[in-house]
């Protein structure tokens, strides 16, 4: 899910088994972090959110990865927004407006 | 030959006036000597409390000085006047125990502190800034609360469209929908007509101007995209709930929101209209 729009409901779509222990790995490998997710703008792009089958969720904005699970969550540091990407880049294609992660 | 002063102090009841003495009258004219001239003019005060204070002769005794000039925060103003003086504890003097308003009935202490309060409420400009009439300009509007509406029950299933017209479906609103004419598409046209469905009013014409019956809103949208409303609250500031977000009253950069039309929408670029929504009358899904 991409948390985008302000009128219509925000994007949602489903990634294969596979893509997901991927992408969940990936973060494993992330070195922890100690900071809190960014400021978001009230309107526009304000980050994208993986959520297991299990309830699980990782929510990624400006190089922060929150990771919850039950009442526990931890953060992990997203250099680059590499995680952030490669999770928005599993969007079927004209599923996004633009987004632009350099600001 | 002396001074009058007046306590620019009262609302209802009149003023106290004292006079001056000759040799008083002579310490105090040199007391409110100006020095630097303001760097920009200055009103009267309009507030409840202490004004300054009113001083009507000081003429006579220095050429420079206006008949009748007012002393109020280290400063003097009056026809041609306009400065700092350089003695700030004058006005605390003519208050204090061994001043002149001894001789009258009035809470000294009271005074001095708002005396003391007095250069603090000259820099918060609130009474330069709003033009009459500033208080309650659309009395018809709804009032600011995002305590209400930033709660898990409420926040995740409401948004923009919900908020703007003050209209709680917990179904993250669509325009159209209600009257089974959603829009197609996210241009200014389809989400207008959409509205229009809804049952609000168009009013392109508003300006940014409350209408005498219900409360004025604002259509903008990310073309191709999405859309967002802005409300106008009981206290003609604009607010708005970004999607499943909470509540606020800044735009993107921060910034109190006077105008949608100015506000920092992000990729919300393109301003539609401004419509009215009539309490009661809609109906939103």
């Amino acid at each position: 899910m991409a948390d985008v729009f302000s009128g219509r409901p925000n994007p949602t779509w489903e990634l294969p088994d596979a893509v997901a222990r991927q992408l969940e790995a990936a973060c494993d490998r992330l070195n922890s972090a100690h900071n809190e997710i960014p400021e978001r703008p009230a309107l526009g792009y304000r980050g994208c959110e993986l959520k297991a089958a299990d309830g699980r969720t990782w929510k990624a904005f400006g190089g922060i990865i929150l990771i919850a699970s039950g009442h526990q969550t931890k953060t992990r540091l997203d250099l680059g927004r590499t995680w952030e990407r490669r999770l928005l880049a599993t969007a079927p294609a004209g599923r996004l407006p633009p987004i632009n992660l350099y600001h | 030959m002396t001074i009058t002063i007046e306590v620019d102090l009262f609302s209802g009841r009149p003023n106290p006036v004292i006079d001056l003495d000759d040799t008083a009258s002579r310490s105090l004219v040199e007391r409110i000597s100006p020095t630097s001239r303001l760097e920009a003019t200055r009103m009267a005060p309009s507030y409840l409390g202490y004004r300054g204070f009113i001083v009507s002769g000081a003429g006579q005794y220095n050429d420079e000085l206006p008949s009748r000039l007012r002393l109020h925060a280290g400063t003097v103003t009056g026809i041609g006047l306009a400065h700092r003086i350089e003695d700030t504890e004058v006005e605390r003097s003519l208050a204090g125990s061994d001043g002149p308003l001894t001789e009258i009935d009035l809470d000294l202490e009271r005074l001095l502190a708002e005396i003391d309060r007095a250069s603090e409420l000259i820099e918060w400009p609130w009474w330069r800034w709003h033009p009459w009439p500033w208080l309650n300009p659309c009395s018809c509007a709804p009032i600011y609360e995002p305590s209400w509406w930033n709660v898990p029950a409420l926040q995740p299933v409401n948004n923009c469209y919900n908020y703007a017209t003050n209209y709680r479906t917990d179904t993250f609103a669509q325009p159209g929908l209600a009257a089974g004419a959603q829009y197609t598409s996210f241009t200014c046209d389809a989400i207008r007509t959409a509205s229009i469905a809804d049952d609000l009013i168009d009013s392109p014409g508003a300006d940014n101007s409350c209408p005498s019956l219900g409360h004025l809103v604002a259509l903008v949208i990310d073309p191709g995209w999405d859309f967002h409303w802005y409300r106008k609250g009981a206290d003609g500031a604009w607010t708005h709930k970004p999607g499943h977000t909470p509540v606020t009253n800044v735009d993107n950069s921060g910034n109190a929101i006077v105008d949608p039309r100015t506000a920092d929408r992000g990729s919300y670029t393109d301003f539609c209209t401004f419509m009215v929504v009539m309490h009661g009358h809609i109906k939103l899904a």
